[in-house]
């Protein structure tokens, strides 16, 4: 489904930050890349995204066959991408759901739908706001104005939910949750998987990986994707850290 | 001496004229002015060329007369290149005077409204250019006002076009009240520019201007925006306001605040910022799907209009809603750098909607761009 190969980045004033990002993401599989601060993980989802701010040196990224490297950043996202960033951008005076509907309505018209009507998206929204225990204030703000760090995080997952992306790409989705608050993205993102999506996690944490379990975790460190395996290696590096790796 | 006299004394303007320093001056066309002037009344104060060009060419005057206490509504229209209108507000009457575009003018279409408000007298002036190519255009308002009078003049420009807007304003009787809003969202080799000048002639006379320009392209903008405040004018308030996002690098804006205070218990201010869109935001839209080129709709309207126009009454609102014949026009704004290739857009379907739209007001009030004004 999404095939990462090779893939080098650098940053304006050349320093690499990705040196040969090798994976490859199947329908229906959940990975976990975990990895020290600074290691690229984010990196990664903002080249995956289209950020201008990085340039990609070398490697390909394909979603279903087809070249995500060669498509504009909104042409990504319409194609079935998602990305959730670490600290999701405030927009005030754009108003949260008139911003969801504009984006539901960008991906149908990309995939040659018709606009949604609003009866439907309505009850989209609030099935999907239910879904995530949000309640009406998240209607009426600026898309993540003023919301704390974990509404911002519930926030992302509602546009995930929203736009039912094929592939998902959730950096530090975990990080200023509460423990109810954990859970209940977790949900979302479970409710949100299915057969023929794909979600990658990028965590410093077990917990989240106890209400979404993976099939894969890799360890990125220096840029490179340095060891995969199964769920059990995110206990493992709980327990231990990350030195031994590069040790063994 | 007339205002074919008077034009011929002041002569053809140019940039070393401060009343047209920003304006191109060189895409004024050459003008065949008739031999006589038909209206002969007395324009030796006039300096603006393009109040006294439509007297001067023999535009055919309109005069409309609101009764005193009256409640009506007008819709004014030009249909020829050059045009005059007078309209007499009576005491504690209400108007609300909406001006629609003149679409048979040729090189140039010059109007001038000479607005007569009485004592407690209220009127809502608004006009919004859709879009209707028109090589140049002036307008140019005189407004006399009397004591506690309240004018409320609102002005959208799209471009399409070179546009100057002039308003010379006096506030002669105590507690008069001008309010000057002005939004420009231009692109492509748009240019507007805006000169005002305000006469606070009473005490307590209150004047607030308040101008938003959006500019992609190389399109350019300027307000020319002058304050003067007379002696005896005690607690006199005016503020000027004005906001700018430039969107392209060869988009530019000029802005002139001038204030004459001739008097001590009076408070003025005058503001001016100019910035660009914020990289990671426009990213983030973009990376939620939304194209580059795709204006962003706005919901039906629900309550906003209290928000922008606080004052309006319930007899303007309606009517404002009521008409269509402006096309839902939306906006939006290339960028070139790379960083910030998003496209900022706003859809409106004119003034009612437009204002009543929760995106717009929301914008307005909430960012950091635009809330000093709200």
């Amino acid at each position: 489904m999404l095939s990462i190969k090779n893939l080098k980045a650098s940053i304006e004033d050349g320093t690499q930050i990705l040196k040969g990002i090798n994976l490859e993401v199947k329908a229906g599989e959940v990975h976990a890349i975990m990895g020290p601060n600074g290691s690229g993980k984010s990196t990664l989802s903002k080249v995956i995204a289209g950020h201008p701010a990085y340039t990609v040196n070398e490697g390909s990224v394909t979603l279903e066959g087809r070249d995500l490297l060669q498509m504009e950043i909104n042409e990504r996202a319409n194609s079935g991408l998602f990305i959730s960033t670490q600290y999701p951008t405030e927009i005030p005076g754009v108003n949260n759901v008139e911003f969801l509907k504009m984006a539901l309505n960008s991906k149908r018209a990309f995939l040659g739908q018709s606009e949604i009507d609003d009866a439907e998206f309505k009850k989209l929204i609030e099935e999907k706001m239910q879904l995530l225990e949000m309640d009406e204030r998240y209607r009426d703000r600026g898309v993540n104005e003023g919301y704390s760090g974990g509404e911002k995080k519930r926030n992302e997952i509602l546009q995930m939910a929203i736009l039912d992306p094929k592939v998902s790409f959730l950096d530090e989705t975990d990080s200023g949750l509460d423990i109810d608050a954990l859970r209940i993205v977790a949900g979302g993102i479970n409710h949100i998987m299915g057969p023929d999506k794909a979600v990658i996690l990028v965590t410093h944490y077990q917990r989240l990986l106890d209400y979404v379990k993976p099939d894969f975790v890799h360890v990125l460190r220096h840029g490179k994707i340095i060891l995969s395996s199964g769920p059990e290696l995110a206990l493992e590096l709980e327990e231990k850290g990350y030195d031994w790796i590069e040790e063994k | 001496m007339d205002a074919l006299a008077r034009i011929k004394q002041i002569g053809m303007p140019r940039r070393n004229n401060e009343l047209w320093t920003f304006f191109p001056v060189a895409s004024i066309p050459t003008l065949e002015f008739p031999e006589e002037c038909v209206n002969t009344e007395n324009y030796d104060s006039e300096n603006d060329f393009a109040a006294l060009l439509p007297i001067a060419c023999n535009a055919r005057p309109m005069v409309k007369d609101i009764a005193e206490n009256a409640n009506e509504m007008a819709m004014l229209k030009c249909n020829s290149d050059f045009g005059h209108t007078v309209l007499n507000i009576g005491k504690n009457a209400t108007a609300s005077i909406e001006i629609l575009d003149n679409k048979v003018t040729h090189e140039i279409c010059a109007e001038r409204f000479d607005i007569h408000v009485a004592e407690n007298a209220t009127v809502h002036v608004f006009f919004a250019n859709p879009a209707d190519p028109v090589p140049l255009r002036f307008r140019h308002f005189r407004i006399t006002q009397a004591a506690g009078s309240k004018v409320y003049f609102s002005e959208i420009e799209q471009g399409n076009g070179t546009r100057r807007t002039s308003i010379d304003a006096f506030l002669e009787g105590p507690g008069a009240q001008l309010d000057v809003r002005t939004l420009n969202i231009l692109g492509g080799t748009d240019s507007v520019h805006h000169r005002l000048t305000i006469h606070h002639k009473a005490p307590e006379t209150r004047s607030v201007q308040f101008a938003r320009n959006l500019l992609s392209g190389s399109s350019r903008a300027s307000y020319d925006g002058s304050v003067v405040v007379g002696d005896h004018c005690t607690k006199a308030f005016s503020s000027q306001l004005v906001n700018t996002i430039l969107l392209s690098e060869d988009s530019s804006v000029s802005v002139k605040p001038v204030l004459k205070i001739y008097h001590d218990d009076v408070e003025c201010t005058h503001g001016n910022t100019c910035g660009e869109l914020d990289a990671d935001q426009l990213f983030y839209l973009v990376s939620r799907g939304i194209p580059k080129e795709k204006p962003w709709k706005t919901p039906p309207p629900k309550s906003g209009w209290s928000k922008w126009f606080p004052h309006c009454n319930s007899h303007c609102k309606p009517h404002c809603n009521s008409h269509h014949f402006f096309p839902t026009f939306p906006v939006f704004y290339s960028l070139r750098k790379p960083q910030m290739a998003f496209l900022h857009i706003v859809s409106f379907s004119l003034w009612g909607k437009m204002f009543l739209s929760p995106y717009f007001w929301l914008i307005f009030k909430k960012t950091p761009f635009f809330a000093p004004i709200l």
